[in-house]
């Protein structure tokens, strides 16, 4: 054996000990992934910061030339529409183009709408979800997993949301126009959350399902992509409310999981309705799954017997609900060889796979009892103090229904 | 690479595939070092290849389009340690045995003794370390690279190699620690 006792060699050695070269599969799917995802449009306003001096005139006519252009497009879809009325609404002005446009910026997002009973199609009783995508320039309704009434906003009035079909599908024909009022409001539960509610009122509507479908108050989704704000996680019952410091997220969901992400600042939201443990957490894959009576007891007492932790309780509310902070700092054993740590796994969820703790990390996190389910809330992110983890569970609301 | 960079700043999804192709490996290895699991590197790797997609028209200098990218991938390794999150597949731990060749330089209770010690590293700490030992960036592209003062960057090298040569000593002297991650 040869070994090389200089500490800086071996160390460089252990270093290049890791794979080189990214898997395949990896590549594949960005490749594939990138054929979806728009890019962000390349912003025109640092030309005009870059040369302060100079004759502004010209750059405002470029953009302006700029702007018609993109907002001009072509109009390509020609059947013309028969507007249907929705019952006491304001009478429609004659609709003088079908100019391709972009939803206004504080449309793009994710909205929440229960279908109800009378909805068609959709299911009794279930939520909806009205996509306008980051760049808004598509609209789609998802309805039990389903993308329907794919459609593109057009020009219309300051205060409207038009629309025109772009698939022949649900009950609509291509090029069939929508146009609605829109309006935000507050769901008046913490101060600031005006954007929370959007209703969008039908002007009128050449496709009819979907006018049942868009004519309603609508609530801002937090369990999708977003910029952060007050919105409603309906991933699973109970739903919640809680408002988002600004950012972009980004957001993965598991069967009663939630986890959202942002890069800048680097926060994490982990959100796991009744969590259950491992019987092996040591092993790779954690063993068998140990069910959890859904209380703040049965976990905390969970977690104490994992190897190497030390669990600090420390009592709070959470929505005027008895709740508890856990703080646990762990330590490396010799019976968790790898030193990783299979912590816990959604209750609900199928196959494998759950969180996990390097030893001698320290975990923090929230639990709360809600309507005989336990609710675990995490905060992460570089910097995180415990007044920011609850300065932002502060604003945390269970609901079983969304607010009006 | 400027006319690539260009190509795919303009929405030229395969220009963008070039230059998945020339730098993922580089990206791969340092996301695996810094994270130690292959997983994780790889959803980071992923990560920031799409966020670098969707974000590229806003990339100032196409000539500097790898360091935009080597930052986009420590926030994703940053978000991806933190996430600890394996729903796709069982856990899997990157091999113990490394390239051929490398047990006769690299003691197994080496090995061991770095894991370990990497692992109580926190993960800005970690990459710190492996872009400047294993990429060889100087201390000021790193600090760059993380968004982070230069003196921060030289703090938490010092921090990391000092861990790592006392984990390889017998005496392992007393290290006062930097900080932990919650």
């Amino acid at each position: 054996m040869t070994a090389n006792r200089n500490p800086d060699g071996r160390i460089r050695a252990w270093l290049d000990l890791m794979p080189d070269e990214a898997p395949d599969r990896a590549i594949a799917n960005v490749l594939q992934a990138i054929e979806r995802t728009p890019q962000v449009r390349r912003p025109l306003v640092p030309a005009i910061r870059r040369f302060p001096r100079m004759n502004r005139l010209p750059l405002a006519a470029a953009a302006a030339v700029t702007i018609v252009a993109v907002l001009a497009g072509v109009a390509i879809f020609s059947r013309p529409s028969s507007p249907v009325g929705g019952p006491s609404t304001p009478s429609p002005s004659p609709v003088s183009s079908t100019t391709l446009a972009f939803a206004p910026d504080a449309l793009r997002a994710t909205w929440l709408g229960d279908a109800g009973p009378s909805a068609s199609p959709g299911a009794a009783g279930s939520l909806i979800r009205l996509v306008i995508n980051s760049t808004g320039d598509a609209v789609s309704i998802l309805n039990a997993g389903s993308e329907t009434f794919a459609s593109r906003p057009v020009a219309g009035a300051f205060d409207e949301f038009d629309i025109i079909s772009t698939a022949s599908a649900d009950g609509c024909q291509i090029g069939d126009l929508g146009r609605y009022r829109f309006a935000f409001g507050t769901d008046g539960a913490v101060p600031g959350s005006v954007g929370t509610l959007l209703s969008l009122t039908v002007v009128s509507d050449g496709c009819a399902t979907r006018m049942a479908m868009l004519n309603r108050t609508w609530v801002h989704a937090i369990d999708a992509t977003s910029r952060g704000g007050r919105g409603v996680a309906a991933v699973f019952a109970p739903m919640f409310l809680i408002t988002l410091p600004a950012a972009a997220y980004t957001s993965e969901v598991g069967t009663d999981s939630l986890t959202l992400t942002s890069g800048t600042p680097d926060r994490t939201l982990i959100a796991v309705r009744n969590p259950i443990g491992w019987s092996d957490p040591c092993s790779d894959t954690g063993g068998a799954r140990r069910p959890l009576a859904p209380t703040i007891a049965a976990f905390t007492a969970y977690m104490g017997t994992l190897p190497g932790f030390t669990v600090q309780s420390s009592g709070l509310q959470i929505d005027g609900r008895p709740a508890v902070r856990l703080t646990i700092p762990t330590v490396l054993t010799a019976d968790c060889p790898t030193h990783r740590v299979n912590e816990w796994t959604a209750g609900a969820s199928v196959g494998p796979g759950g969180w996990l703790l390097n030893q001698g990390d320290t975990d923090v996190l929230y639990l709360v009892e809600v309507n005989g389910n336990l609710v675990l809330l995490q905060w992460l992110g570089t910097g995180v103090t415990s007044t920011e983890e609850q300065a932002l569970l502060a604003t945390v609301r269970f609901t079983e229904a969304l607010p009006q | 690479m400027r006319t690539v960079v260009e190509q795919a700043m303009r929405g030229d999804r395969e220009a963008f595939g070039i230059l998945v192709d020339q730098t993922s490996d580089r990206m791969y290895a340092i996301a695996t070092r810094i994270l130690r699991d292959a997983d994780l590197a790889e959803d980071a790797l992923q990560g920031a290849l799409i966020t670098a997609w969707r974000e590229l028209p806003r990339l100032r200098d196409p000539d500097r389009f790898e360091p935009w990218l080597r930052r986009l991938l420590v926030h994703a390794c940053y978000a991806e340690a933190r996430r600890r999150r394996t729903w796709a597949g069982n856990v899997r731990v990157l091999p113990i045995d490394g390239p051929a060749g490398s047990d006769d330089y690299l003691a197994v209770a080496d090995r061991d003794a770095l894991d370990r010690a990497f692992r109580r590293l926190t993960i800005e700490q970690r990459a710190v370390f492996v872009l400047h030992h294993h990429i060889g960036l100087p201390l000021v592209e790193v600090a760059e690279s993380l968004g982070v003062p230069a003196g921060t960057a030289r703090s938490r090298l010092h921090y990391a190699t000092r861990m790592l040569r006392a984990a390889l000593t017998a005496d392992m002297a007393p290290v006062i620690p930097e900080g932990r991650m919650a």
